[in-house]
Formats: C-alpha cells, structure tokens, sequence
C-alpha cells in the first residue's frame, strides 16, 4: 500500500515530468541526434541499456601483467539508485532495476568476442546470490580489467587463429546492461606513468524530471519484417 | 636429577643467549643496511642505492618519484619474521610540487641472498586493486552451487561457462563427478577438492555442433562430504541467444534462429536508436533504419 506521503511525491513527479515534455514539445527536434534519443525517450524501461567504449587495449592477455603493460580498467555503474525522491520515480518508473551486464568486444581484425557476467565472473562489485549471479546492483560499480575478460574468453585462442600479436588485444568494446539505467568510463593505463580516461557514450545527462537519468542507448531487438 | 635438570637448564640458557647474539647481529646488519641505503639516497647516488633495493621491486625503484633528502634517522626496525623486518625511517625532504617536509616512511626489508634488501612499494599494485576481483564469498553452513541456471550463449566464441562451487561447510568438499551429456558438452577444468570456507569453479564447454537456439540440458554435480554425497542439478540453456545480443547485432528473431557460427563470427553492432516523434510524444523507429532495408541477410544467414 502506498502511503500518503509517497503518493504526494509520486504526483509532484508526475507533474513536472509531464510539464517537462509538454515544455520539450514547444522545441521539437528536427532529426534525431544520438544522445538526445537516449536522453529523451520515455520508453524509460527498455529492459537493456547499451554504452560504447570507442577504444580499449590490453597487452598482457592470459599473461601476468607486469609493470609497464597497458591494460584497459572498466567500471560499469548502475544508475538506478539515488536519494529518496528520485529512488520513487526509479522505483515507479522502471521496471529492471538490475541484472547482469553483457560485453561485446571487437578487436582490430573485426573479430567479435562476447562475455556475460555470471557467478565467478572476474572483477569487483558484482551479486553473487541464487537467482542474482552476476547481477549488478542499483548503485554498484563493477569494476574489472579488460585483460581479466579476455583471458576469461580465451582470446589467446583467436590470436593463434588469427595470427595476432601474442597476447596483445586492441578494439572497441559495446557494453550491454540488462538493466535499465547504465553508465561507465574506460581507463587505458599502464598503472604506472600513463592514463587515458573515457567515458562510455552516451553518457549520464538531462535531467532527473524528463525521466532521462538513466544514460545509454536504449536497446530494443528489431521486430519481423512486414510481409 | 638435579645434575641433569642443572644442564638442561644451563644448555637452555645458552641457546637464548646464542639467538639473541644472532638476533642482535642480524639486526645490526639490518641497521647497517639501512643507513647505507639512505646515505645514498641522500647522496642521490641512485645507481648504489639500487644494491639495497630487492630484485623484485627494482623497477618500482626505479619509476618512483625521487625526493631530494636532507636528512633522515631510522625511528623503528620491528621484527616481523625470520628475514622479513619492518622498518621505519623519519625523511625530511623537499618534494617537487610540495615543498620541503617530513614524512615517516615505512619499509620492508627481506633478507635476499644473504643481504639485508628494501621492498619499494608499486602503487600500481595498489591501484590495480580498484578493479581486480575479490574472491567470493561463501556463506556459513551452506555449500550451494552456482549459477540457479547456466546459459551458454550461441555467440560465445570460447563456448565455456562456469559453475560455482561455493563451499560454506567447516570441512573439505570433495568434486565427485560432474554428469553431463557427453555428446554435446565436455568438463574443461573442475578442482579435485574445495577447502572449508572457499569457493571453486567448474568449467564446462559446449562441444556440440547444433545451431538450433536456445536449448535446454542438464549438469548434475555430485560433491562428497563427510555426511556422505550431495547432488546438485543446474538446468542448462545452451546456444543462447540474449534479447541484448538480437538488440545490439541488428537480429530479428527468425534471423537469430538461422544464425550460424560462421556468420556469428563476423556479425557487427546494428542497433536501432529509438527517437522522439515530437507531436505524438509516442517513440518510434527511424524508418531508415527499419531492419528489412539494406541489411546483408545473405551474409549473415545460413
């Protein structure tokens, strides 16, 4: 049962939210730009939010990494969680809250490679319950190197196929959240002297009262072709 | 009796004297060691300074930042254990940026090859922190096995997953066997025994040659305690192909139906952006961008 005091919250959101579009309509966009899509689609709750990674590198894959190797540090971060007010609008609002995070990974050959998170999955900051394996919370962070992925999905493997540069990886990453808010940057570092920081696009923006708080693209699988 | 008790006694007492002459010595040398070290820090003698400086850790030497010393004393050696001391040393030093200052400075310093050695501390080890794994926690009382359903997913280009064995009893689990349809999936790795209070994983890799999508199994996993053995059964979805995966490769449901691993292979991200109409308020798809139109099926369909 929802209490009085959530229910008056729930309908000053309601209506700054609706004025919020009727105010966006006044300035319709002439064509759709690719962060505006993701920023300001009320399909808030597509199930899966994707963000992109333009470059990522690893040079120690299924090796020890020691000083002075680049490696390519993700941290993934589920948005759906804030203070109080906007903790009702996510809770209304959304309908996937958390799940688990899929990376896509194309290296420089065009080779794709793909990992899900499950139990065991490398890195920190993932659930590990029954049911929740792999999952990664309203407010969590997961953070796990490039390196630890690849070696998790045998890129060696393709190396040896694909006569690579042992051990060596370089592409651009999709990152794929089951869930419906996601945001995350890559850092390409050697740990020691050098880092270059990114932030996975579309990243977070707008404001919370177009129902826009949550930052990647929208994902939805295309329907059957009309015959 | 008491002759003997009288020797037991003296012999006892020069062991302990002995030790700790070896104690004072080894601790003497430790000191020595370390004063030299830090003379030629201060001296900025950095090539001499690298003698003291443990095999381990000289490139960490090496890339940190080099203060310029004016003074320094040794405020504490603490004995951690045999060859491995603690020790901590008051710097006064100008550093660049800051200014002058005085930091303790706390190090470790191992016996190597007989030669009392410093461990420099490697940040990058500790940044690397941030994002390498923890290890995963087990519950008390509780052995369970992960995940409630195992997906293996059609794209997969390695075919593995993994199940986890989280071991939460006070004693030592044993991996009996792990039953599997042979004709389609194969044990990559799975431990002998999990330790009490650990976890460990079993690999298992899909070998089978099918591309009908997303189809289910069974993986049973027998583990033995001293009560006796426990069996565990995961259903297994296998071939499978995720709403993310159709959404981000461009793929129809019938299209992902066809896939085939050839053409998974060289499949690229074709996701459809979903725009604001404006007047309607209603989202739709860019019809340019609808999936029947210049989209390579042929390519990508078996």
């Amino acid at each position: 049962m929802m209490s009085l005091r959530k229910f008056a919250v729930w309908v000053v959101f309601f209506v700054l939210g609706a004025g919020s579009h009727v105010l966006g309509q006044k300035a319709p966009r002439d064509r759709p730009v690719f962060g505006d899509a993701s920023f300001l689609g009320l399909a808030v709750t597509p199930t899966q939010k994707g963000i992109f990674a333009a470059f990522s590198a690893a040079t120690c894959v299924q090796t020890p990494c020691s000083s002075g190797e680049l490696d390519t540090a993700l941290s993934i971060s589920n948005t759906l969680a804030g203070p109080p007010p906007v903790q009702v609008v996510f809770d209304l609002f959304f309908e996937d809250l958390e799940g688990t995070i899929e990376v896509y990974i194309w290296d420089t050959y065009g080779h794709m490679l793909f990992y899900e998170t499950g139990p065991g999955s490398p890195g920190v900051g993932l659930v590990q319950e029954p049911d929740r394996e792999g999952f990664l919370s309203p407010g969590g962070t997961w953070r796990v190197l490039l390196s630890q992925i690849l070696t998790e999905v045998d890129y060696t493997q393709h190396e040896i196929d694909f006569d690579h540069v042992e051990g060596v990886y370089a592409g651009y990453i999709w990152v794929v959240a089951n869930f419906d808010g996601v945001q995350g940057t890559t850092n390409l570092t050697d740990f020691a002297t050098f880092t270059q920081s990114l932030v996975m696009q579309p990243d977070l923006g707008g404001v919370f009262f177009d129902f826009s708080a949550d930052a990647g693209v929208p994902l939805i699988p295309p329907e059957e072709p009309e015959p | 009796m008491t002759m003997c008790s009288k020797r037991t006694a003296t012999f006892t007492i020069a062991i302990v004297v002995l030790c700790s002459l070896a104690a004072l010595g080894a601790s003497g040398e430790l000191h020595t060691a370390v004063e030299e070290y830090w003379h030629l820090i201060a001296q900025g003698d950095l090539n001499g300074a690298l003698e003291y400086v443990a095999s381990q850790s000289r490139n960490a030497f090496i890339r940190k930042a080099k203060p310029q010393v004016r003074s320094w004393r040794i405020d504490e050696i603490l004995p951690v254990e045999e060859g491995r001391s603690e020790v901590s040393v008051a710097v006064e030093a100008v550093l660049p940026g800051q200014g002058l200052g005085e930091w303790t400075i706390r190090e470790s310093w191992i016996v190597e090859e007989g030669r009392w050695k410093v461990l420099v501390g490697d940040a990058s080890t500790r940044w690397r922190s941030v994002w390498e794994g923890a290890e995963v926690k087990t519950h008390p009382g509780i052995l369970d096995v992960l995940p409630t359903r195992l997906r293996i997913h059609f794209i997969s280009s390695s075919q593995a997953s993994t199940l986890l064995i989280r071991n939460g009893l006070d004693e030592e689990v044993s991996v009996v066997d792990v039953k599997l349809d042979g004709s389609r999936f194969k044990v990559d790795s799975k431990p002998s025994v999990i330790a009490a209070g650990k976890a460990d994983a079993v690999v298992v890799l899909y070998t089978g040659q099918e591309f009908a999508k997303n189809q289910e199994s069974k993986i049973g996993i027998v583990l033995g305690t001293t009560a006796g053995t426990r069996n565990f059964s995961v259903p297994v979805t296998y071939n499978y192909i995720s709403r993310g995966t159709r959404a981000l490769l461009g793929l129809t449901k019938k299209e992902a139906e066809k896939l085939t691993r050839e053409a998974a292979l060289s499949l690229r991200p074709a996701l459809q952006i979903e725009r604001d109409s404006g007047s309607t308020g209603t989202l739709e798809l860019p019809s340019t961008k609808k999936p029947t139109e210049k989209k390579p099926q042929s390519r990508f369909m078996q």
